[in-house]
């Protein structure tokens, strides 16, 4: 009945799943950090999702989400072949970094997700792309393997050890900001991950784009929930965002909009 | 206080109406809509059809009705109003006010909007065989519209009727736009609106939702799929510029996110469905158009404590005096000549209150103007603060199309007295265009960019 089917569902890691939803048209108009409204049903919540990868030949986008709230775990519950109520998109401004000689993508968990999309793009531009993921453990760590093939070599930290080197991702960004003259880097990651990279970079040259969780309630700045600070002026998520400038972000106000909406 | 009039409506006690989230005004009953003709004087040069902004013969259809023809009345205002339910609800009617038995002592005029309503109500579903059948041989010109509001789709059915190819594109999964998620039910039921959007596309309007004009398609790409024109209807959004919002305190809202919340997700079924209302037990709005008396009406049905606070007299509201009759009915404190001033936070950031300043009429100058009292601040309790009339034209297609200029007011550049923007082919009317309209004018606005469009396409020089 719903026109929106998913086409492919599986469990990459524990409590995270990715899908593949027929979507044609969003398929055909999706650029790199961009993501899509999702509603299961007339009475679920309008879940913004990250676009991770779309195929305009099959007519399909993929998004991944962690199974938190009960929309999420309603969305998780879909089997092949059901359809979803709304997918509206694709939403945001799209992240198109012009020569960027050197880049590091960090992503943390499901904050991967977000930033796969932008890595892939910078790679295909011809960027030196390293990739830095994070995670708690092992079973919270997502698309390791599409990272390293749009990366030129990435670093897996976790905090207890159980996959790649025992740390935190700011201790493997040290390592390349020592290692490489770095310009640009991405990171997709909680606010208090991102607030401890911005510790850790230094250098006021070096460009760091925060990618935010998208926050969007009616995705065409309607209703003005999606309202947050960045350099100390107001914008909407759904039409400047979700990438910002991550020095000039008011993190406080966005955790606590991204609550209002969905906790 | 406004009182109804002789041979008004019936309304729903009030004791029930806080109840449920249904229409308020039941209309006029068949009977009492014949009896209520009757007083009509017919006119030779009827005012209120001057004063309609739409042009809709009113004495025609009174006397239809008079004569209990309801299908052939709806018929008659079908010709010129294509909105007849929403506009019998909705419309501020200016015909009431330019109607000369308005004039006498005892102002009674013809209750004309009711009588619209009454002809939708009870002359539905027959007239439609007959205007399919009057439509024109066609053009083969092909038009897109952007938002299917009651501008889009007002001038969709104009077009339509002028035998152009129509196809209304909606970003949100329901059609409709301000009517499906800024009125809230108990003042235009859904059903009316299903109704109308059914009418509408029985006559062929094609109607699209979940496609995002700039992003999901862009307007190049619309022109290639062979459109032959555009008409951005967006409407408007919210206003981030202006400055009341600029406190970071849990529990200010937007009143557009509150009637949101609440029209299109259906937050009051809640936990039914997962969208919360998102106030708190005591709300404080600010504001004096319809959306600050909606958003009330809305949170005392959710059985809130509710304070409108106003900057200007009772008077000054800006809606109809049924509506503020029925709000303060319904509970409503309104604390009238009252400034807000900044908002009460605790120690979480948390809404405490709403601090406001009496003002009042002082001459300043020789001019009267509304000055602040001194000593007079008080605190407003509340938990959440509602504030309206943050609006601003709905310029999203601007951001992705360079070539569409925005003026300094922030609404899309025209060309002299026309309606085409800076792009040619693409038309602009209504709330992107000219800001906030009452819903007549915005209709009226829609018909005359139909037309436009028509003489455009026909290649026919404009009328201006």
């Amino acid at each position: 009945m719903n026109p929106f089917q998913v086409v492919s569902k599986q469990i990459i890691a524990q409590d995270i799943k990715r899908m593949d939803i027929a979507a044609p048209e969003i398929a055909k108009s999706a650029r790199p950090g961009q993501f899509v409204l999702v509603m299961v049903d007339a009475g679920s919540l309008r879940l913004p999702l990250p676009i991770v990868e779309s195929n305009p030949q099959k007519g399909s986008i993929t998004i991944v989400f962690k199974e938190e709230s009960l929309s999420e775990k309603k969305l998780g519950s879909l089997s092949i072949g059901q359809g979803l109520y709304v997918v509206m998109g694709p939403l945001g401004n799209p992240a198109l970094p012009q020569e960027v000689g050197t880049s590091v993508c960090i992503g943390y968990e499901v904050g991967i997700a977000r930033i796969i999309s932008v890595s892939r793009y910078l790679h295909k531009e011809g960027t030196r792309n390293f990739g830095i993921l994070g995670a708690a453990t092992k079973r919270s760590l997502i698309m390791e393997s599409q990272m390293r093939l749009s990366s030129q070599s990435i670093f897996v930290m976790s905090e207890d050890g159980s996959v790649g080197k025992k740390g935190f991702v700011t201790d493997a960004l040290y390592d390349v900001l020592g290692r490489y003259p770095v310009d640009h880097i991405f990171v997709a990651a909680p606010s208090k991950v991102i607030q401890e990279v911005l510790r850790v970079v230094g250098d006021p040259k070096i460009k760091i784009k925060a990618v935010m969780p998208p926050l969007a309630l009616s995705g065409i700045g309607l209703c003005g929930s999606d309202q947050i600070k960045v350099n100390h002026a107001y914008v909407a998520v759904s039409l400047d965002g979700p990438i910002f400038d991550a020095r000039d972000i008011d993190f406080n106000l966005y955790d606590a909009r991204l609550k209002r909406i969905y906790g | 206080m406004a009182n109804l009039r002789k041979n008004e409506f019936s309304v729903q006690p009030v004791a029930k109406r806080l109840k449920n989230f249904s229409e308020v005004a039941l209309g006029l009953t068949k009977a009492q809509a014949m009896v209520e003709c009757q007083r009509c004087p017919q006119c030779s040069t009827p005012e209120c059809v001057q004063a309609c902004p739409l042009g809709v013969d009113i004495p025609g259809f009174i006397r239809m009705i008079r004569e209990g023809d309801f299908a052939g009345a709806l018929q008659k205002i079908r010709e010129n109003n294509s909105l007849a339910g929403i506009c019998g609800r909705t419309c501020s009617a200016p015909c009431e006010i330019a109607c000369i038995l308005n004039r006498e002592k005892n102002p009674q005029p013809i209750a004309i909007r009711s009588l619209e309503r009454v002809a939708f109500d009870h002359g539905q579903g027959k007239s439609r065989e007959i205007l399919n059948a009057q439509r024109t041989n066609k053009t083969g010109k092909k038009v897109a519209i952007i938002g299917s509001g009651p501008v889009g789709l007002m001038a969709g059915a104009n077009l339509l009727e002028d035998g152009h190819d129509v196809v209304i594109l909606e970003a949100l999964q329901k059609n409709g736009g301000f009517l499906q998620y800024g009125i809230p039910e108990f003042r235009l039921p859904k059903k009316v609106l299903e109704a109308e959007l059914a009418y509408v596309s029985s006559l062929g309007v094609v109607l699209k939702h979940n496609v995002i004009v700039g992003q999901t398609e862009t307007l190049v790409q619309l022109f290639d799929q062979g459109f032959d024109a555009v008409l951005l209807a967006t409407g408007l959004c919210f206003n981030q510029d202006l400055e009341f919002l600029s406190c970071e305190a849990q529990g200010v809202l937007a009143s557009q996110e509150f009637l949101f919340r609440m029209n299109f997700m259906n937050a009051h079924l809640h936990p039914k469905v997962m969208m919360t209302p998102g106030v708190g037990e005591k709300v404080a709005i600010v504001g004096s158009g319809f959306d600050a008396v909606d958003c009330a009406r809305l949170a005392l049905r959710l059985g809130k404590k509710v304070t409108l606070v106003h900057d200007s007299s009772e008077e000054d509201l800006q809606v109809f005096s049924v509506d503020k009759l029925f709000a303060q009915q319904e509970g409503l404190v309104l604390e009238t000549f009252a400034k807000p001033l900044e908002i009460v936070k605790d120690a979480h950031a948390a809404v405490r209150g709403l601090r406001c300043v009496r003002v009042d009429f002082a001459d300043k100058d020789g001019a009267w103007k509304l000055l602040a009292v001194k000593d007079s601040e008080f605190v407003v309790e509340a938990d959440t603060v509602i504030v309206s009339g943050l609006y601003k034209a709905n310029c999203l297609i601007a951001n992705f199309t360079p070539e569409l200029k925005v003026n300094r007011q922030g609404f899309l550049t025209l060309k002299k007295n026309q309606r085409m923007t800076t792009i040619p082919k693409v038309f602009a009317a209504g709330g992107v265009a000219q800001g906030i309209l009452p819903l007549v004018e915005a209709l009226a606005d829609g018909k005359k960019v139909a037309e436009e469009i028509d003489a455009f396409l026909q290649g026919r020089g404009n009328k201006k």
